[in-house]
């Protein structure tokens, strides 16, 4: 795949998107970044890859906003790995979140294939 | 994390061990991440040593994603500016010589200009130590007739282009005062010098008058006892006085017990009511008054102009307190009432013009401006200066960045390309540097600020003393962290956005196909060059006019001998003296230092030549028909016998001033050429008349008689013209006040001194000496201001051309450097020494020559808008032009010529292997 081609099908996220998806993915229970990467890419059946640059900046920001909380904890494979967990108040942001995209797509649908 | 938090987490662990161990933490978390990718890799079945490139290949670029993250961590952006200043200042003591001269030119720029600012500060924009000082607004009138001004500190002056004067009657200000409910106080009040007899020792105070609610109507409270109040500016109040807290602090040792004590002013027994705030000076901001005491009593002991019942003395200065909500339009309109009555029915000369006569208001925050109209000008030529030199130093860091920047092409080009966030960083980071000098620059700028300020208020006032508390404060610290911002980013910025836009191939090659860039920043750090040389030229020729009027000055014939004369002042009049007895004390005074062994002739007048004081008046000449609009004039100086000869002015015809000369008249004067061509076109004019005034049947004092005329002589300036002068006897003058002795001796002045006083304390001990100097000293007095801008302009303009040198040498350094393999072929293909040398020469001569043919015109049209500042020179004056031009030419030579021998003896060998 050349350049070009993958610059064509690569899909630009809303602006605070990923930080949604974040969360929804952390609703199922701890997981490191890597694994949050992966968990999107396979929901998303491999559309959305989120580049590194984007994915711990947005993980640090949302722990600093206290939506999310982190701990280092030794995996099977013995190895250090930093785990992030929702907080409640990252659960409620979660919900609002949700609600604010539905109504996104709902608008947009509307604007796409009027009734 | 909570802000309370986040500062808990602070206090538990020091700030840098919690960063590293952030920085571990990413570190760990990103290294993880690209494990499990090629773990996953490898479980799709891709081989393990591909599987972890290919990971590593997809993840992106690692610093950047480090980078992107951190700048989640809140703070960072403090960390970074402590990170970038900690390598700022590597860099900086790298090149230790650099930053030195940097710092030091910046330190004087910025030191120079913090000065400035604060004498500005202090003299122009301060406002009086008062309640609401907003609320203050001086009366001032305009109108015809105008009136004569008799008064200290009363003044004339033209504002918004009419003729305004300060000083109005004492009946008119009561009239203004009683007619005008928008002030809530309108005070009323005047200056004066009295003599003190206090502890059994007199000297010489300086005395405001004031009406009883001045220190009501400004809001000053006392620091001890009590203020003066209406009560005690009732003529039947005994005499009571407050003190100015200097002077409590001089005179008393701020001795509490001082209130209710007495002391004698002018002869009349006084008690001390109270002490006023050490933050009140007095009306005009500047001079410090030591007492204040009740208008009421001005006619007791103050100067005989002073009379509070004579309509026509105007002598009474009014501030008004605005009441709130008032305007100025209001209070304009109910003093014009009054006012126009009063100059409708005021009797003058028919033949002349009647206007309305018409209220002014000024604001009085800032007090009587009376030395702040003084100070502008050289305030105003002053800060120009210093902005000129803090730009001079500006450029030349710029340059030197600019050079260095280019040393730092790789390191930069380096940073770029591994990916240092789209050159932001690296731009934040040069800016922090120019950042960290410019600050390094202000804090030891500001080190010597204060002193300097003082210095250059000591240096200029010599004459006049001023009493200003000149320090730097919250205000002046504002504007010097100011001028350091922009400071740092005029020098900073262009460098920097240079340094980022740097073409990273060439650059990381850093081989001879970068010279296009390098030949762009050439041209940026000459053009610097040039406009350095520029500015120096202009302020090298400022200095140059400023030295000339200084030699001029000090060379000219001022028209008599002022070597080997003793002058002191006295003033018997405000101890107890009056008329006939005053008159004889003077002579007994003459007469006891006459007996003073090496005193060859004692004389004396109402004020010292070249003293910055005068009296002039109209005159009628019969015979001299004046022009359309003129009035014929003369200065004049009442004088004791043989003035003239001991003074050293020439008796042209006729003869001097004598001792004999009846106080009944007829009364004489002695008469200078100038008068004598002014009004006799030629004719002889001894024993001609002339008048006093222009009364018809002038009064038999106002009639003069002319028995001599001497030579042209200097009266109170050197600077001004010589006008028409008429010197005539104190002897015959019905109320003389102070006078000051001149003593001419074969011994050197000052070695009488001591004998003079005790001469002087033999007649009697009340009266005191003031203002003992040698003549000389009093025409180098009167010449401070022009001595101290000679002085300082000289320094700031030697400073500014040794930077441009600097700027210039750095350059070419540069240059040769940058040149070295082109030096070695052009040696190799056979070019001697000297074509080398010349060559870098020129180059430097060229932009030398293109800055001072820049500099010239700026400076001619600069240095137009201070003419007044010079005396007996041109402001086009060549020959300040041609020196500066000269002077910055062979500076610049000198700094080119390092460099220029460093190119010569290159050996071209070692500089074609050079790249």
């Amino acid at each position: 795949m050349g350049d070009d081609q993958r610059y064509k099908d690569r899909v630009e996220l809303l602006q605070g998107t990923l930080d949604m998806m974040i969360l929804r993915t952390l609703r199922w229970g701890p997981q490191h970044g890597h694994g949050v990467g992966q968990a999107i890419r396979a929901s998303s059946q491999d559309v959305l890859q989120i580049e590194r640059g984007s994915l711990y900046p947005a993980l640090h920001r949302l722990e600093r906003q206290g939506w999310i909380e982190s701990e280092w904890k030794i995996t099977e494979n013995k190895q250090r790995a930093k785990y992030y967990r929702l907080t409640r108040t990252g659960r409620k942001q979660l919900v609002s979140e949700e609600s604010r995209w539905n109504r996104l797509v709902k608008a947009v649908g509307h604007v796409m294939r009027p009734a | 994390m909570k802000l309370w938090q986040r500062i808990l987490a602070l206090i538990q662990r020091p700030r840098i061990l919690r960063r590293k161990q952030n920085e571990q933490d990413l570190e760990d978390e990103l290294r993880f991440d690209l494990v499990q990718e090629a773990e996953l890799r490898i479980q799709r079945g891709e081989p393990p040593e591909s599987a972890r490139a290919s990971a590593h290949r997809d993840f992106g670029n690692l610093m950047l994603v480090k980078e992107a993250t951190r700048n989640m961590w809140g703070w960072t952006s403090l960390e970074r500016l402590a990170q970038d200043t900690r390598f700022a200042w590597r860099m900086l003591k790298r090149n230790p010589i650099l930053t030195l001269v940097a710092i030091a030119s910046l330190a004087i720029g910025i030191g120079a200009n913090t000065a400035i600012f604060s004498l500005v500060d202090t003299i122009l924009l301060k406002s009086l130590a008062v309640r609401d000082p907003d609320q203050l607004r001086l009366v001032l009138w305009t109108g015809k007739p105008r009136i004569p001004q008799h008064t200290g500190s009363g003044y004339t002056t033209t504002l918004h282009g009419i003729e305004v004067s300060s000083s109005f009657s004492y009946p008119m200000y009561k009239l203004l005062a009683a007619s005008v409910p928008q002030f809530s106080d309108l005070m009323g009040f005047t200056h004066s010098e009295v003599t003190v007899v206090a502890a059994g020792e007199s000297h010489y105070a300086s005395a405001m008058f004031v009406t009883g609610n001045f220190f009501r109507g400004l809001g000053v409270n006392p620091i001890l006892g009590r203020m003066l109040s209406p009560d005690d500016d009732r003529a039947a109040a005994p005499g009571v006085a407050v003190i100015s807290y200097a002077y409590w602090e001089r005179r008393f040792g701020l001795d509490p017990t001082v209130v209710g004590q007495g002391v004698t002013i002018n002869g009349w027994p006084v008690s001390i009511a109270g002490v006023v705030p050490p933050s009140f000076l007095g009306e005009v901001p500047g001079q410090s008054r030591d007492f204040f005491l009740p208008i009421v009593h001005v006619s007791a002991f103050g100067p005989t102009a002073y009379a509070l019942a004579k309509e026509d003395h105007w002598w009474v200065q009014i501030m008004g307190r605005l009441r709130t909500g008032v305007s100025d339009r209001q209070v304009r309109a109910a003093l014009d009432v009054v006012m126009d009555r009063a100059g409708a029915s005021y009797p003058q000369n028919p033949a002349h013009k009647r206007d309305p006569w018409r209220a002014v208001l000024e604001a009085g925050a800032g007090g009587v401006p009376l030395v702040r109209e003084q100070a502008a000008g050289p305030l105003f030529i002053l800060s120009s200066v210093v902005a000129l030199v803090l730009l001079i130093s500006c450029a030349n860091i710029a340059n030197l960045l600019l050079a260095r920047g280019a040393a730092r092409r790789r390191e930069i080009a380096v940073r770029l390309s591994i990916g240092a966030g789209r050159g932001q960083r690296v731009l934040r980071q040069l800016l922090t540097e120019s950042l960290l000098l410019a600050g390094l620059g202000a804090a030891i700028g500001l080190t010597f600020a204060s002193p300097l300020a003082r210095a250059i208020l000591t240096m200029t006032t010599r004459n006049e003393p001023l009493n200003f508390d000149v320090h730097v404060d919250l205000r002046t610290l504002l504007f010097t962290a100011a001028i350091t911002l922009v400071t740092a980013v005029i020098f900073g910025l262009a460098p920097a956005f240079r340094a980022t836009c740097v073409d990273l191939t060439p650059a990381l090659k850093d081989g001879p196909a970068g010279a296009a860039g390098m030949a762009r920043q050439l041209r940026l750090s000459r053009l610097l060059v040039i406009s350095q040389v520029a500015l120096s030229t202009l302020l090298l020729a400022g200095a140059g006019l400023f030295v000339r009027t200084l030699i001029n000055l000090t060379t000219m014939d001022p028209g008599f001998d002022p070597r080997q004369l003793l002058i002191f002042t006295v003033d018997g009049s405000r101890s107890g003296y009056q008329g006939r007895k005053l008159l004889d004390l003077y002579e007994q005074i003459r007469a006891a230092i006459g007996a003073i062994p090496g005193v060859q002739a004692v004389t004396l007048s109402d004020v010292p030549l070249i003293g910055d004081s005068m009296s002039n008046s109209d005159i009628r000449v019969p015979g001299y028909i004046p022009k359309a609009g003129e009035f014929a004039k003369t200065y004049q100086m009442a004088v004791g016998g043989d003035f003239l000869t001991t003074m050293g002015i020439p008796i042209l015809l006729g003869r001097d001033l004598d001792d004999h000369e009846r106080p009944s008249g007829p009364y004489v004067a002695v008469v200078n050429e100038k008068f004598a061509r002014s009004y006799f076109a030629g004719r002889n004019p001894i024993g001609r008349i002339f008048y006093f005034g222009q009364s018809p049947t002038p009064a038999a004092e106002d009639t003069i008689q002319i028995v001599g005329v001497c030579k042209n002589a200097k009266y109170d300036n050197l600077k001004h013209e010589i006008p028409p002068t008429a010197y005539l006897s104190y002897l015959q003058n019905s109320g003389p006040g102070g006078m000051t002795f001149e003593i001419r001796t074969a011994l050197p002045p000052m070695a009488i001194a001591s004998s003079v006083r005790r001469a002087v304390a033999g007649v009697d001990r009340n009266v005191p000496v003031a203002a003992m100097r040698t003549q000389e000293e009093q025409i180098r007095l009167s010449l401070s201001m022009e001595c101290a801008f000679a002085a300082l302009v000289g320094s700031f303009g030697s400073i500014a051309a040794v930077l441009a040198a600097i700027g210039l040498y750095g350059v070419m350094a540069y240059a040769v450097t940058r040149r070295t393999a082109e030096i070695g072929i052009r040696m190799a293909l056979g070019a001697v020494r000297g074509d080398v040398q010349w060559m870098v020469l020129r180059e430097s001569l060229v932009m030398v020559v293109i800055g001072i043919t820049m500099g010239i015109p700026a400076a001619l049209a600069l240095t137009r808008l201070v003419r007044q500042a010079f005396y007996g020179i041109e402001p086009n004056d060549p020959a300040s032009f041609v020196a500066a031009g000269a002077l910055m030419l062979s500076v610049g030579t000198l700094a080119a010529w390092i460099p220029a021998l460093r190119a010569a003896r290159l050996d071209p060998m070692h500089a074609l292997r050079h790249e």
